[in-house]
């Protein structure tokens, strides 16, 4: 009787024990291995001290292994300790939230959109960081921003400051341009993509009905589109047709902005498709595509035309591979935006906009560690070397050289594997077009010059409205409502002649209004 | 001399009657020790890790600042619960649609895994039972993410497989994810399909603890396979699913998340859209830590609620309860 | 003992109906497997799925290769082992005293438990409290953080499974003056070798799919589980923000394909599946039998 007394005492006492001991250790460990919040050496005793700072980096994709080749290197060039913050792409908001509730606030600070900015700068985490003050501190960086688009400082601000360094993307000015299967469009008699918006229902048409697969069925659309998640940028081809897009903002006759789904051109492209949807030239499906669902009706061969930027239609791109393995002899013939009844088509384009990176608030008062991290910046964006290393590698072991372009090594090419080594965005913000000093490492002259040919001629549309308004707060599923009224107008469940103008009025009554007079107070300070 | 309080006889008798209540209790307590050193160290785990935290309820009725944590955030009342019941957000749909959703998962998702576990039990032959229990858990382990896509392509009006069949029988194609009248069909269907064999397993391991004396009883007295499943089968595992489905009806207003959020989208929001989904997509657009909370709290009273009432009712039954 | 003709199409029927079910849940794993042997041109093809007409091994080669790995394995196996184990004895030992109406003040410590399943103070309080034990960083946390250790719903059920134990049972070990954890050990524990399979089953697997509690509370990055590693490489994938973000030198070499993807679906499934035929003998009947005539 006793034995089994003893016996469950000791698995009693064994389970508590090693949960106590664990604890212990396993703090102290982590003590070891993660410094503390409260290491960094701020407590800098001035000039001429050679004290390493810490820098607490918070960026994505984060490096497999800490004191990685390209931590290492940064930290031997500019004299600082960097301590990684993981946090995973899936549920950053969530977990980054945990992390500054529990006192960690990171001191590079990368921040996904102006939403981000709003949200944290008025929890007060982040530090003030003025226009004038960056310019200062990145002045050749600086210089690019104000090529790209000059308000680039002035969408990510709240009540007037500045929180973050703005990133722009040159790739987001590129147009969206339709892509077609080559197959198909010679099979129907055209030997040059439609120009016009007449020539493009044609084509839809008689991709539908004429069969140009030769399979005998009628399993074939002219267009698709994303539904699940993408509706803003669905059916391009005819909203750029009326010279507009779907729920974008644009400039009216007197400047001011309004959205462009009060807008003649919107209602009638929406009475277009409802049109098409009719006569079965849309693919029905479109509603439950992904984007992996969308291009897949591409490739293998539901729909006859794509919509997607140069990159993806380049040899390398997905868009071009993937077609080309499931029917090699194929090919994608590139339009233009068609033109329509008002004069010349539009191509979306997202816009050079991009994410931010920002500092946290005790940088504000640490002007040893702002200066550094302006330093690194600086050089991540301007100096050869440390734009290569960050963001590709070393020369040889991840790379080489053709032509003055980097080309990654097969092993490499996927930004995931870089991890092993520190390569990829996590400290090498500006990749990949992020600054226009270094597109002749990004992009091979062959790129380059397909980006232009691809886009030569095309006028592009980018949304004017950059940033947010507080009354987005307010109405937080106003996109829900207009994502649902898109789908109705289409498939006929509500009819764009009779219903359209009440969706506008409703639209405009659970915060459309409010939203638009906000938005054109802030574009009015922006000027 | 100190006055002294008078005692009347009834003022006595309580006292001696809580003095002798507290000697029982404490006389039961060290006759039960080895139950209570038992339940220790449970009761302090939970003690810490859960009673611990749990003044992070208050958030529901805060506006969390992160800088000055949960105790200084400023005070806002009932505001998040206001914002959820604004007509505004539509807030009634969804609400409509939660608890739709959900209850149609329960009464048919509910007795689903007890009848087939009721089947895998009547089946004599052991090597088929092991493959087919064993293939029936496979679909519990796939995401909804990876199931999504699966369902999309298998559902599809033009090429999927299920739509092919029902041509053959001339049925015309449906557009199962894509059409309102049939989206919240396929959300409980493909929710049964996807849990009902990992479901089974609580129900077997109660059938298992039937004793086959009983059985053999049964047959001597000439019951056949229907009697012994009603009056041997069925009753022995009752408690089981008596509490299963307290515990079941608990989540009234957790309509499968995840399900949701992979399956819906703008042509079905109207009848698909849940609590959760709008606490995602408004939870996007802002830190709505707070926010978040309170709409957790509403759904955790609501349940606390059915949880008693359902356990009244079962115990009224003759069951077990939950407590 | 010979069965009747009805007897044999009643087993015919139900078979056939549990061949059908089986067949319909089958099909999405042989789908993935039948891709992750793909080459990427046959796993883009439309149409069914059932075997590659071009095999190829490479999605496996590169799943297996992908950073983290092996010690996301390592670190996933030993807090399904340990977790599971300790599990079970905090939840049998928490049970059992619930089980017994004779506990003073059993209603009371009944609702200590229950009351935590409505009521929780959230993730940032937990995680404070998890940090302030010293606990963030460190392999414990995943057996001891909730709610892991103590599943409420499994406690609840097994105290149910426990109630339902003849009393005569322990009677007779009682006489023979027996104390509680005698009785625990001896009687209760074998007869309830089910409920424990099961509950053994559901801790397992919980383990093995956990990947949130890694990403909050653990930072380096050998510590964090298998999931983890591998969700990133399904997951990280279908949304918009890729489009953007996708780096243009890789082009589609820079996207995840189909193939790895689901490769590393099978890897991530397949250990736990064959963790359940282990526990099948649990769930044999009669385990009763012969109980009340020793």
């Amino acid at each position: 009787m006793s034995k089994w007394k003893q016996g469950f005492s000791l698995v009693l006492a064994a389970v508590f024990s090693t949960t106590l001991l664990g604890g212990c250790s396993g703090g102290s460990k982590g003590s070891q291995e993660t410094p503390s919040s409260n290491a960094s050496a701020s407590a800098d005793s001035g000039a001429g001290s050679v004290q390493p700072l810490t820098i607490k980096w918070l960026s994505f994709n984060p490096p497999d292994k800490d004191g990685n080749a390209v931590q290492k290197y940064l930290e031997n060039r500019f004299n600082v300790k960097i301590e990684n913050m993981r946090i995973d792409r899936s549920n950053w908001n969530d977990q980054l939230n945990i992390k500054l509730a529990g006192g960690d606030v990171p001191d590079v600070f990368w921040l996904w959109d102006a939403n981000d900015i709003m949200l944290y700068s008025q929890q007060g985490v982040l530090a003030e960081l003025p226009t004038e003050e960056i310019k200062e501190n990145m002045p050749k960086y600086a210089e690019t921003v104000d090529q790209q688009d000059d308000k680039l400082w002035k969408y990510g601000m709240i009540d007037g400051k500045s929180y973050a360094i703005p990133l722009y993307w040159s790739v987001g000015s590129q147009p969206y341009v339709p892509g077609y299967n080559g197959k198909w469009l010679k099979a129907i008699g055209y030997s040059e993509p439609p120009t016009t918006l007449e020539e493009l229902e044609d084509v839809f048409t008689k991709f539908t009905n004429d069969d140009p697969d030769g399979d005998g069925k009628k399993d074939t659309y002219g267009i698709s589109a994303v539904g699940k998640g993408a509706i803003g940028i669905a059916f391009n081809a005819v909203f750029g047709a009326y010279g507009t897009k779907w729920n974008t903002w644009i400039k009216d006759k007197d400047g001011t902005l309004v959205n462009s789904m009060t807008t003649e051109p919107v209602k009638e492209a929406m009475t277009t498709l409802n049109k098409w949807y009719k006569k079965g030239i849309v693919d029905p499906e479109f509603i439950t595509n992904d984007w992996n669902k969308y291009r897949q009706a591409f490739y293998n061969g539901k729909i006859g035309e794509t919509e997607t930027d140069w990159r993806y239609y380049y040899p390398t791109g997905l868009v071009y591979q993937e077609l080309k393995k499931v029917d090699p002899d194929n090919e994608i013939i590139t339009g233009k935006p068609v033109h329509g009844p008002y004069g010349e088509g539009v191509a979306h384009a997202f816009g050079v906009k991009n994410s931010y990176i920002g500092m946290g608030a005790q940088v504000a008062k640490d002007e040893k560690k702002k200066k550094k991290i302006y330093e690194i910046l600086e050089a991540l964006a301007t100096d050869d070397e440390a734009y290569l290393m960050s963001y590709y590698g070393e020369e040889g072991t991840n790379y080489t050289l053709e032509d003055g372009a980097v080309v990654m090594k097969t092993e490499f090419a996927p930004e995931a594997n870089r991890g092993s080594y520190g390569g990829g965005t996590f400290y090498g913000f500006f990749g990949s077009g992020k600054s226009s000093l270094m597109k002749d490492f990004d992009f091979t002259k062959e790129q380059q010059d397909f980006a232009h040919k691809l886009g030569d001629g095309v006028q592009t549309l980018v949304d004017a409205k950059l940033f947010n308004v507080p009354a987005e707060k307010d109405y937080p599923d106003l996109p829900k409502m207009t994502d649902e009224y898109f789908i109705k107008f289409i498939t006929g469940e509500l009819n764009p002649a009779t219903d359209y103008d009440k969706f506008i009025d409703k639209w405009k009554k659970t915060g459309g209004e409010q939203i638009t007079e906000q938005v054109n107070q802030k574009y009015t300070e922006m000027k | 001399m100190k006055a002294q309080p008078i005692e009347t006889p009834l003022v006595a008798d309580r006292r001696e009657s809580e003095t002798n209540y507290r000697k029982t209790i404490l006389k039961e307590y060290v006759k039960h020790r080895y139950l209570l050193f038992m339940l220790l160290p449970g009761l302090i785990w939970y003690l810490i890790f859960y009673y611990g935290p749990m003044y992070g309820i208050q958030l529901a009725f805060k506006d969390f600042r992160i800088t000055q944590g949960i105790m200084d955030s400023p005070w806002v009342g009932f505001k998040h619960f206001d914002r959820m019941f604004s007509a505004g957000s539509g807030f009634g749909l969804i609400l409509k649609n939660t608890f739709l959703i959900s209850l149609y998962h329960i009464v048919f998702g509910f007795p689903a895994p007890i009848l087939l576990a009721l089947m895998f039990n009547e089946i004599r032959w052991k090597l088929f039972k092991r493959i087919t229990q064993s293939i029936t858990y496979l679909p519990h382990f796939l995401s909804w993410v990876v199931m999504a896509g699966l369902l999309v392509t298998i559902l599809s009006p033009s090429t999927g497989i299920v739509n092919y069949v029902l041509n053959l029988f001339g049925i015309d194609s449906i557009y199962f994810l894509g059409d309102k009248s049939y989206f919240r069909f396929t959300l409980v269907l493909s929710g049964i399909w996807k849990e009902i064999g990992w479901g089974t397993i609580i129900y077997l391991a109660a059938l298992a603890g039937i004793d086959s004396q009983l059985y053999e009883a049964a047959v001597m007295d000439g019951a056949g396979r229907w009697k012994q499943m009603i009056h041997i089968t069925l009753p022995s595992i009752m408690p089981v699913i008596a509490i299963m489905f307290i515990l079941r009806i608990g989540s009234i207003l957790d309509a499968g998340f995840d399900q949701v959020l992979n399956l819906y989208n703008p042509a079905v929001y109207e009848v698909g859209d849940i609590l959760d989904t709008y606490v995602f997509r408004v939870g996007l657009t802002q830190l709505q830590y707070s926010f978040t909370t309170a709409v957790g709290l509403f759904k955790n009273v609501v349940g606390l609620i059915m949880v008693l009432g359902s356990n009244y009712l079962i115990k009224r039954s003759g069951q077990e309860g939950l407590f | 003992m010979t069965y009747s003709w009805g007897d044999k199409i009643y087993q015919f029927v139900l078979a056939f109906i549990i061949c059908i079910l089986c067949i319909t849940m089958l099909y999405p794993f042989v789908y993935e497997l039948s891709i992750s042997l793909s080459t990427p041109a046959e796993a883009l093809r439309q149409g069914i799925h059932l075997y590659p007409k071009q095999l190829s091994l490479e999605a496996y080669k590169r799943a297996l290769n992908a950073h983290g790995i092996w010690y996301g394995l390592g670190n996933t196996v030993f807090r399904t082992v340990v977790g599971t184990l300790v599990s079970l004895v905090f939840i049998a030992l928490t049970a059992y005293p619930l089980s017994k109406k004779y506990l003073p003040h059993r209603m009371f410590y009944t609702w200590i438990f229950i009351f935590t399943m409505f009521f929780n103070g959230g993730l940032i309080p937990t995680y404070l409290l998890v940090k302030s034990l010293g606990l963030l960083d460190s392999r414990l946390v995943y057996i001891l953080a909730p709610p892991f250790l103590i599943s409420t719903f499994s406690m609840l059920i097994m105290r149910n499974f426990f109630m339902n134990i003849p009393a005569e049972l322990e009677e007779a070990a009682k006489i023979d003056g027996a104390n509680e954890f005698r009785t625990l050990a001896s009687i209760i524990i074998p007869l309830s070798k089910p409920i424990l399979a099961t509950v053994a089953l559901w801790s397992a697997v919980n383990h093995w799919n956990a990947w949130l509690d890694g990403l909050i509370y653990i930072q380096s990055p050998t510590k964090m589980v298998l999931q983890i590693f591998l969700r990133r490489l399904i997951v990280d994938n279908s949304d918009q923000d890729l489009q953007q973000l996708m780096e243009q030198a890789g082009g589609a070499a820079a996207v995840i394909p189909e193939t790895v993807k689901a490769a590393t679906l099978m890897l991530t499934v397949l250990p736990i599946i064959l963790l359940y035929p282990f526990l099948q003998k649990y769930f044999v009947k009669g385990i009763m039998v012969g109980s009340l005539k020793g």
